[in-house]
């Protein structure tokens, strides 16, 4: 079995110059980071863009890495704070308030999505989509960062640079609002008509 | 213990994330409260969902494009220098400036960027100088 360098151990490499390491690097965030940044924004190109500017970042600023340190942590502080730019600049523009939950109308997010998923999960995946979109930013990040990307508190602190308390106060909060906007669907097994907007 | 409080550490009491007596009041009140048990079959629904939403695929192009800019980062760049010829004698000096490899021996070169966009020549009376600036 060969033996399949860690994120760190890729890291060093990326360091060095060495394109192949980064493509390994890519291959295995790929998904999990486009995930993150499109559920943060809501907004499919915008997303393409920061997805693309983070993954530039790790090469471009790779001897800024602490190899002791763990990758994934670094990787998505450095797109939260892409993305955390674009809802600053976002509210600039649009004057909305981002703490009180914007109405931020996903975009394609359900593009591509295999036509033989079962069909009431999925739709009810969609309303959950919509209602992540209406948290306030601070409980969207650690929410995603959690229960989606599967970061550990200690991780998500590193990312959002609160202290861990505060994180884990944070994702309860999220939690609740969630299942409160859920709950007339849930309850009913109703499903709102009509798709997101593309 | 009271509904109201029961409902705010569901979430805790789903990680196990509080101290062993208030884990048994809540276990306590949810055995005989319907509503809080269905509050947190509510909590538990919504997490199950949105551990099962997919990881999105982000579009090939986007991808490619990536990786040509980061292939194009990782070339090793080739030095370019600036490099001063000087002819003539009794004071009268003709000089030409010249981009290229490594100039021979014996030429004053000046490493630049390929990115350079001026070159000023200043004669303090004495010597000349040269200052380039770069993009």
């Amino acid at each position: 079995m060969s033996h399949q360098p860690s994120d760190e151990e890729l890291m060093s490499q990326i360091k060095k110059g060495k394109v192949e390491a980064f493509e390994m690097l890519f291959a295995r965030y790929r998904k999990p980071l486009f995930s993150f940044i499109l559920r943060m924004l809501g907004d499919f190109h915008r997303a393409q863009d920061i997805f693309q500017e983070s993954f530039l970042r790790v090469f471009r600023h790779a001897q800024r890495f602490d190899e002791s340190l763990s990758f994934s942590p670094w990787l998505y502080r450095i797109a939260r704070n892409l993305c955390l730019e674009e809802i600053r600049r976002r509210e600039r523009v649009e004057t909305i308030s981002i703490d009180e939950g914007a109405e931020l109308q996903p975009k394609e997010l359900w593009e591509g999505r295999t036509p033989d998923e079962e069909l009431e999960r999925r739709e009810m995946g969609r309303v959950l989509e919509g209602a992540i979109l209406r948290l306030t930013w601070k409980q969207r990040e650690v929410f995603l960062l959690r229960e989606i990307q599967g970061l550990s508190y200690e991780e998500i602190a590193q990312v959002t640079g609160m202290s861990v308390s505060a994180v884990k106060s944070c994702l309860h909060r999220a939690r609740m609002a969630l299942k409160e906007m859920l709950a007339p669907y849930l309850k009913s097994g109703e499903i709102p008509t009509g798709r997101m907007k593309r | 213990m009271r509904c109201e409080r029961c409902r705010r550490l569901l979430s805790w009491y789903l990680e196990s994330d509080l101290p062993s007596g208030e884990m048994r009041e809540i276990e306590e009140h949810l055995s005989v409260c319907k509503e809080c048990s269905e509050e947190l079959k509510l909590l538990e629904e919504t997490l199950a969902l949105a551990r099962e939403l997919p990881q999105l695929e982000p579009p090939e192009e986007t991808c490619l494009q990536l990786l040509e800019k980061v292939r194009a980062m990782a070339e090793p760049k080739e030095v370019i220098y600036l490099w001063q010829e000087i002819r003539g004698e009794k004071g009268v000096e003709t000089s030409t400036f010249e981009t290229g490899r490594r100039p021979s021996a014996g030429r004053k070169a000046i490493p630049v960027s390929r990115s350079w966009v001026e070159v000023v020549r200043r004669f303090d009376g004495t010597r000349w100088s040269l200052m380039a600036s770069y993009a």
